[in-house]
């Protein structure tokens, strides 16, 4: 009894011992690393390219940042904080609240001294998973491989003072007594200007544009009731993230309401509701949308890509970007959305991209980008 | 929301259940007492036991005890006692019937899915009353009446829980007529012409039943989703 | 034993079938005397009870008012004596007290403030009702529902305002008569109406005013008012102009004071979208107006075209070449 026992016992040791050593050291060309794959002590050699970005990334992700900083290559401009910096984020910005949750490596080119990968990142944010596409570049150094991290240009802004003249709306309630009528401020009056049904990747969508035509701000809520040939409603839904909620006077924006899993062919008829209602806004910051044009991506993807210049003095932490693109008739044919996740300073500018579905990317004729924003502090 | 055609036909159910309850369980007392003193003699008597047999002979079984007769009793008292609540748990949703009448209405037109909108609030505000003047719950007023509507039942309720008295609003029959509709929407009057069984209790005890017809002045609001009852009050007539 | 079948006579049929059963002829003697002095004694006990319910009937009558107005005490007289239990039950009011018959019953004002139908209970041996209505008291205040709160200027049939009255007590006064709307913009009167009521509600619509600015709204009655505020705004951007010139980083854009049709100022706040296109692509700033203006700074190199909108109002296009 004792003898089979002490046998178990080190059976389980050895194979605990091999589970752990074999881990990570994997040498296909193309992999996805398991989180936690390795203990502390444990790191295997980077002796290929893609290991070398696999340690790299699980350090990151168990935020060892000393260890991520010592993969990186001498000849790296970069010093560990602001090495820190840009995977941790700063200024309250998206990257802040975000956590790398794992990753796909696929090699570029690879020489025997020099390589590149492509790091298919994705991360867990709040305002859902977000991906992002990166690319390491590589060298040899003394039989190991590094990563080559380049060093972020700064915006320097000058010292100065910025005049604030914004205009802003506050919301006075009144004084507690409920006459009938007396209280009566009628909500902003919003409107849809246009609208159109699609079928999307994921199912169908409805998407369009709004505009405020007050004279005060207005807190937009789109929602959509898709109803069947007997006019019985399929499902409805709003525009939750997909718009650009608060509208000054005479502002547009575009929305779209996703219905996943519905095929349009089911769908006889749309009814729009649009909910406005009084909100406290401020019309600052200004934040002009520059060089925007129609892209390929790294991966050959069509994106509307620009740069977001915050014109005035205050910081604006997480941006939001929302383009609608129209057809040669002006027709709304996709609205697209995508977090910026670095603060925008003031005075600064931060390049964003949207996606641009492949099978509507050849109707594009123009477009057209607002920016919502989340500035912490404020409402 | 219940609708009203299923609550009837439960209500006519529970009805249809309490009657044959009830017969059977006369039916089986009185087989009982007869049982009882046949049992009660058969053991005295043994002659009578030629006539049990001949009794069992035309359906009725010999081995049927009075205690399991019993048995069957309690079990029809249960069922009856599960037929009357039945009856009585829906009945201040059942009997509210609201017909309503929007083509005088002006200067706006009252649009069909407003029509429906505003029928089904003011009949939930019916029932709602019902159950808060029955039952003296103040809270089943809040949602579907505002302002003096509510601020009156609301009165109601509390002096009605002071002085121990109840008030039921039963088989009520709105006939309801749109006469004003705001022209950008924010009120809307209706004359309701309603008759309902208006029963006033003190405890338990019923000190007024009468068969009434009433005449309301409504007044209705748009409330975040629904319609609100802001006035509600009778008149001799419109 | 044959069984008849006698409909409607059922017990009665089968006592007395029970009764020839059990007796002989003495017996049959016995039973008429017993029968003659129970019929007596129900007979006098009959006559008493309906005495007693007669006067009984009598002394629980009450007389409820005939006329009676929101909040004023009225009272309600009942003959007879004795104890009762009287209850008033009605909008608003479950009172239930200890009355002496005979005696008037007064009701207190607070216990008919709301109008509507009451009904008064008196109970002793057996309950008695009369109902009454209590009308609403004369007009104390006006509901005053005018929309909207900001209107575009010249804008037809856009303001309408709707009132009903009340009593002091929050009672609906379905005939107060006639009532006065009175619009003024400034000192400038735009409409004096007098409207009857009906059903209790008086309205108006009407078309707002041709200037940009606080349009005041009273309903009267009698000696009570009430008086609501439009903001009347300008109407959509007219004519939208801009001028813009180059910079060391890009261009600066500008436009003209911003004015509707009618000539009044848009209001400060309200965005206008500049688009400037190069050859680098497409650049947007939405700038709001301010002091009357909006101004738009765009990085921009080499020619480009720059145009303006402000919600669907589109402006002019202005061409900057690259040497500028």
């Amino acid at each position: 009894m004792k003898t089979i026992l002490t046998i178990i016992v080190v059976a389980t040791v050895v194979l605990v011992a091999v589970g752990l050593l074999g881990a990570g050291q994997t040498k296909s060309g193309t992999i996805g690393f398991a989180n936690g794959s390795a203990l502390p002590g444990l790191t295997p050699k980077a002796d290929t390219p893609e290991q070398a970005v696999t340690n790299l990334l699980n350090d990151v992700q168990k935020r060892r940042w000393d260890a991520a900083y010592g993969a990186l290559s001498k000849t790296s401009g970069v010093d560990e904080e602001t090495f820190r910096e840009e995977w941790q984020g700063s200024n309250g910005s998206l990257r802040t609240f975000s956590n790398l949750e794992g990753s796909e490596l696929r090699p570029v080119h690879a020489t025997n001294d020099d390589a590149q990968i492509r790091a298919r990142l994705r991360w867990t944010t709040p305002v859902g998973p977000i991906e992002d596409v990166r690319d390491f570049r590589l060298i040899r150094e003394g039989g190991l491989w590094k990563v080559v991290w380049p060093k972020q240009q700064v915006a320097n802004v000058p010292a100065q003072v910025v005049p604030v003249t914004y205009l802003r709306w506050d919301l006075v309630s009144g004084d507690g007594k409920d006459e009938w009528g007396a209280r009566n401020i009628d909500p902003p009056h919003v409107r849809i200007v246009s609208m159109n049904a699609v079928n999307s990747a994921e199912g169908s969508a409805v998407m369009g544009e709004v505009v405020n035509e007050d004279t005060v701000p207005a807190f937009v809520n789109v929602g959509a009731t898709l109803v069947d040939g007997g006019g019985n409603p399929i499902d409805d839904e709003n525009s939750f993230d997909k718009i650009d909620h608060v509208l000054l006077p005479k502002q547009i924006t575009p929305y779209r309401i996703d219905f996943p899993g519905i095929d349009l062919s089911k769908v006889k008829n749309v009814r729009m509701d649009i909910k406005a209602s009084l909100v406290p806004a401020s019309a600052d910051p200004v934040i002009g949308v520059m060089n925007q044009k129609i892209d390929a991506d790294v991966q050959g993807r069509s994106v509307l890509r620009g740069e977001l210049l915050n014109q005035s003095g205050q910081t604006v932490n997480i941006p939001h970007v929302i383009a609608s693109f129209y057809d040669n008739n002006g027709k709304v044919i996709w609205v697209s959305d995508g977090y910026v996740d670095r603060a925008l300073l003031p005075e600064t500018s931060e390049p964003f991209s949207v996606d641009i579905p492949r099978s509507l990317a050849g109707k594009v004729q123009s477009f057209h980008v607002v920016v919502n924003q989340y500035s912490l502090g404020k409402s | 929301m219940i609708p009203t055609s299923f609550l009837t036909a439960m209500n006519t159910i529970a009805m249809a259940m309490i009657g044959l309850t009830l017969i059977a369980i006369t039916t089986i007392s009185v087989t009982t007492v007869a049982m009882t003193v046949s049992y009660a003699r058969r053991r005295r008597v043994p002659s009578i036991r030629s006539s049990i047999r001949s009794r069992a002979s035309s359906g009725i079984t010999p081995q049927i005890t009075p205690r399991a007769i019993s048995r069957i009793i309690s079990r029809m008292t249960a069922l009856l006692a599960a037929s009357v609540f039945l009856f009585c748990a829906p009945r201040s949703n059942a009997a509210v019937n609201v017909d309503m009448s929007v083509s005088h209405a002006g200067p706006r037109a009252v649009e069909p899915l407003l029509e429906r909108g505003i029928l089904r609030d003011y009949r939930i505000a019916w029932i709602s009353l019902a159950h808060a003047l029955e039952f003296n719950a103040a809270d089943a007023l809040s949602g579907p009446f505002v302002s003096t509507a509510r601020d009156t039942l609301m009165n109601n309720v509390s002096s009605q829980r002071r002085s121990g008295l109840s008030t039921r609003y039963l088989n009520q029959n709105h006939k309801v007529e749109a006469v004003y509709y705001a022209p950008e929407g924010d009120v809307i009057e209706l004359h309701d012409a309603a008759d309902y069984q208006l029963q006033i209790l003190d405890g338990g005890k019923l000190i007024h039943d009468e068969h009434v017809v009433m005449h309301y002045v409504v007044l209705m609001t748009p409330a975040a989703d629904h319609w609100v009852v802001r006035q509600l009050q009778a008149v001799p007539q419109f | 034993m044959r069984r008849e079948n006698h409909p409607g006579r059922g017990f009665a049929a089968a006592a007395k079938a029970a009764v020839g059963r059990e007796s002989g002829s003495a017996a049959v003697n016995r039973c008429a005397t017993q029968n003659r002095i129970r019929l007596a004694f129900y007979f006098c006990l009959s006559v008493a009870l309906s005495t007693l319910s007669a006067s009984i009937s009598a002394a629980q009558d009450l007389r409820a008012p005939s006329a009676v107005t929101a909040g004023e005490a009225v009272s309600i007289s009942t003959t007879g004596s004795g104890k009762a239990t009287f209850y008033l039950v009605g909008p608003g009011v479950s009172n239930k007290s200890d009355v002496a018959l005979g005696n008037e019953i007064s009701l207190r004002g607070q216990d008919l403030r709301d109008a509507g139908q009451y009904f008064a209970i008196l109970c002793s041996d057996s309950c008695h009702s009369a109902s009454f209505f209590v009308a609403p008291a004369k007009p104390a205040s006006l509901a005053f529902l005018v929309h909207p709160s900001r209107v575009p200027v010249a804008a037809s049939d856009a303001v309408s305002g709707v009132a009903l009255a009340f009593d002091q007590f929050g009672n609906l006064n379905l005939d107060p008569g006639t009532i006065n709307f009175q619009l003024t913009a400034g000192k400038t009167s735009l409409l004096s109406r007098d409207v009857a009521a009906h059903d209790g509600v008086a309205w108006f619509r009407t078309t707002s005013g041709k200037s940009a600015g606080p349009l005041q709204v009273v309903a009267s009655i009698g000696e009570l008012s009430a008086r609501r505020n439009v903001q009347e705004v300008a109407s959509e951007p007219c004519n939208l102009r801009i001028a813009g010139q180059r910079t060391k980083d890009g261009l600066v854009v500008q436009t003209e004071p911003v004015h509707d049709c009618a000539g009044n100022p848009v209001p400060d706040g309200t965005i206008v979208s500049f688009t400037a296109t190069d050859a680098s692509g497409k650049s947007t700033v939405d700038a709001p107006i301010k002091h009357g203006i909006a101004r738009a700074e765009i990085a921009a190199s080499g020619p480009v075209v720059v145009s303006v909108a402000s919600g669907v109002a589109m402006g002019n296009e202005l061409h900057i070449g690259g040497g500028q």
